[in-house]
């Protein structure tokens, strides 16, 4: 009870002290969660989608431009040859219309059903091709067992009715390997469906994937802008890459950990802003509000030598002074918390993961120097405390 | 003098008795200044080198309903030109005309198969959208504009948005629908019959590295189209760090917010230093200080504090450099932007110390303060 009624007094007197730096945690703690969230995403897409797909896995690349002879032609035709190769997996993007409703549709070869892991909501992740996978918002919107598909985009056309092979998860990884490009990366092999439907207006909310037959398709494999070469066991991807002509294929192959690089690169070119205030704020917290605290409470020490001498204990004052500052801290998230909805830098630039990653941040830079000084004053005599400054 | 080196003998005591407590006060200081310098010096170097992209060292004029000889010698004897075009649709024509002077297009669309103009009139040359004809080497093509032929030298496939970045899109609408282009040499179309012309005319900006006059550029080039009440209209260049700034807004205010942290990192460690200082200065007052010279040290010593710790904030940004070229973030650090930081920081700061300071030397005391320990 004293100890509580020591904190109300020291909490009240504290806070109106120190409004400017419940106001200065709050501010960081805002812009530090709108500026790491774009590498906290990427770093949680990044992990998701590799432990999807397998280790031994070797992107394949095709040039945007290709001659006209090379049109109707099956692009990935060497490496279904390669006996190092155990699968190549495609995927084919597109849109069309389920129960009358339109929807993203995603085409996947057999490969990606054999070697890409899915966490479906419910169902099996099999490959049949009279089966269809909806995702949660469609599934909502089809009664039965059975739904009816239409695609017709210029290149492919088909129209079939197909039996729900399962259901896909809000926060499922879906595989979009088809994109291609001359710095492939990470998300070109898997996005977050949610992700990419909130940052594109031409996405709808609807997404089935269907499992579908390439290999009777040479005009549709030949626009395919990439797939994922899935290597047999024991085959060393590096050697593979390395071992095969660049002439005996258009295109580039590239190992997962080069997607990762371009990634890496694509992220912080598109988020110089971000990167450079995350780092400035994360130097500024630390000197500016680390070193206020440690200043604040390096000249409590005569205060501690006082309580000391009325017969408290350092357990005890360390207790009130953590305590307060804790209060403060939380005070500071708190508020954080209700204006991060209104302050972000940008759509989709928020998350629950990146605000913890700033509360702990905080907590560490504001708490730690108290630990450290409280630690230090202990081996200190009475007099040391009482006279401290003069 | 004298209260110049009091000031300085304070810091050194000062350094003496509480090293860690005055490196924390000092480095804090350091760091929220580091912290402007590096911003000011990223968004110097965004906008350093977006003035170097082609169209902020572009003046144009749309609405030119003639072109005569002596715009294109004006523009021909310029010895800092790069590119200059006109652009025009030809009455009864589904084409835009392009009139070109310079030989680096690339500025401004990709060049496709075959060359471009060589800038010579009395080859008749003429380089086409690829919807127009597709340039074949094997092959001679030509194309008729009035009654005159022209070989047909190469062929790309372009936009007219091209040829219009960094204008108002409203600009000139009926040409923005058109994707059909025919390049002819810039004297070709001397006297010509044009309506509503565009014509751009594009500076080195290695010439002058981008200090020249844009207005007066554009007044010399075009004066003659916008006078007399017609209905053309000039455009220079637009400022590339509000350029920067719309398209980035949401970033800058939360530059704007980190350095407002800054600045009370600076007035929080400074206000708590100054706390340290009561004692002190009650004793400066009972043995006979003036208050004007007690507020003189004060200022003195905040001077020479800050001055120092702007030393290592200048220090630790240079060392911090090729740290943040590793996570692609580069800066600059001038002379003149760090003078900027230094009074700007050191002007707004001090104002608002000022009435802390005076109510430290003022007459009016608490007996306390005299007691000892710092905190009274």
């Amino acid at each position: 009870m004293k100890t509580l009624y020591l904190i109300y007094k020291s909490c009240s007197k504290h806070f109106a002290k120190e409004i400017f730096l419940i106001l200065q945690i709050t501010t960081v703690i805002i812009l530090l969660n709108t500026a790491i969230t774009p590498f906290v995403n990427n770093f949680r897409l990044e992990r998701a989608v590799l432990k999807g797909i397998p280790e031994n896995a070797v992107y394949c690349s095709r040039p945007t431009f290709y001659y006209e002879g090379e049109k109707n032609e099956d692009p990935f035709k060497i490496f279904n040859a390669d006996t190092r190769v155990e699968n190549v997996c495609m995927t084919y993007y597109t849109s069309g219309e389920v129960n009358g409703l339109k929807a993203d549709i995603l085409l996947y070869s057999k490969g990606v059903f054999d070697n890409f892991s899915s966490v479906l909501k419910n169902g099996h992740w099999t490959y049949d091709t009279s089966g269809i996978y909806l995702n949660e918002a469609l599934q909502k919107y089809t009664s039965g067992k059975r739904v009816s598909v239409d695609v017709s985009d210029g290149t492919l056309a088909f129209s079939d009715e197909y039996s729900i092979s399962g259901t896909t998860n809000k926060e499922d990884i879906v595989y979009r390997i088809d994109v291609g490009g001359s710095a492939p990366e990470i998300s070109q092999i898997a996005v977050n469906f949610e992700y990419i439907r909130n940052i594109s207006t031409a996405h709808t909310p609807f997404l089935a994937i269907i499992p579908f037959d390439f290999d009777g398709r040479p005009d549709l494999l030949s626009s395919l802008g990439g797939s994922v070469l899935v290597l047999k066991s024991g085959v060393d991807p590096n050697e593979y890459v390395s071992d095969l002509s660049e002439k005996s294929y258009s295109g580039q192959l590239c190992l997962l950990s080069e997607l990762r690089e371009n990634s890496r690169h694509r992220i912080e070119e598109t988020y110089k802003f971000d990167s450079l205030l995350a780092v400035l704020l994360a130097v500024s917290a630390v000197f500016g509000i680390s070193g206020y605290t440690y200043l604040k409470t390096k000249s409590l020490q005569k205060q501690m030598g006082i309580y000391k001498i009325c017969g408290c204990k350092n357990t005890a004052y360390a207790k009130i002074i953590l305590l307060t500052n804790l209060i403060l801290v939380t005070v500071s998230s708190l508020a954080a918390f209700l204006l991060r909805n209104i302050i972000s830098l940008g759509e989709g630039n928020d998350s629950a993961a990146s605000f913890l990653i700033s509360i702990t941040f905080i907590v560490f830079i504001c708490l730690a120097p108290i630990i450290i000084t409280l630690s230090s004053v202990k081996r200190l005599t009475f007099s040391e405390l009482l006279y401290f400054g003069d | 003098m004298k209260t110049l080196t009091q000031a300085f003998w304070d810091i050194i005591r000062n350094l003496r008795r509480a090293p860690l407590l005055f490196g924390t006060v000092i480095f804090g200081i350091a760091a929220a200044l580091c912290t402007h310098l590096i911003t000011f010096g990223f968004i110097e170097k965004l906008t350093e080198d977006k003035r170097e992209y082609s169209v902020y060292n572009t003046v144009s004029v749309i609405g030119a309903d003639s072109f005569g000889q002596s715009t294109f010698e004006k523009i021909t004897s310029m010895p800092d030109i790069k590119n200059a075009f006109l652009f025009f649709l030809p009455k009864d024509a589904d084409y835009i005309l392009v009139g070109w002077y310079g030989n680096e297009p690339e500025n401004w669309f990709p060049l496709g198969e075959g060359s471009f103009l060589s800038g010579s009139a009395e080859k008749n040359e003429a380089y086409v959208s690829t919807d127009i004809a597709l340039y074949d080497a094997e092959k001679s093509q030509s194309v008729t504009i009035g009654e005159k032929e022209y070989e047909i030298v190469g062929s790309a496939s372009l936009f007219a948005f091209n040829l219009m970045t960094g204008m108002e899109r409203g600009a000139s609408p009926e040409l923005l629908s058109c994707s059909s282009f025919v390049f002819v040499n810039l004297e070709e179309l001397l006297n010509t019959d044009i309506s509503d012309a565009c014509i751009r005319v594009q500076f080195d900006y290695d010439a002058d590295g981008g200090k020249r006059d844009f207005s007066a550029a554009a007044n010399e080039l075009f004066a003659e189209y916008t006078e007399g009440g017609t209905s053309s209209e000039i455009f220079t260049p637009s400022d590339p760090f509000r350029d920067n700034m719309s398209s980035n807004l949401a970033s800058f205010v939360a530059i704007g917010c980190l350095c407002l942290i800054s600045y009370m990192n600076i007035i929080g460690m400074y206000l708590y230093h100054l706390s340290l200082q009561k004692r002190r200065f009650r004793i400066y007052m009972i043995v006979g200080a003036r208050k004007k010279q007690m507020l003189g040290i004060l200022i003195c010593k905040y001077a020479v504090l800050f001055s120092l710790s702007f030393a290592v904030s200048l220090a630790l940004s240079a060392l911090a450099k090729p740290l943040f070229e590793r996570i692609r973030i580069s800066y600059i650090l001038t002379p003149k932007a760090a003078a900027a930081v230094f009074l700007s920081d050191f002007i707004l700061t001090l104002i608002i110390c000022i009435p802390k300071m005076m109510k430290l030397c003022g007459t009016k005391y608490n007996r306390c303060t005299l007691r000892r320990g710092n905190e009274s």
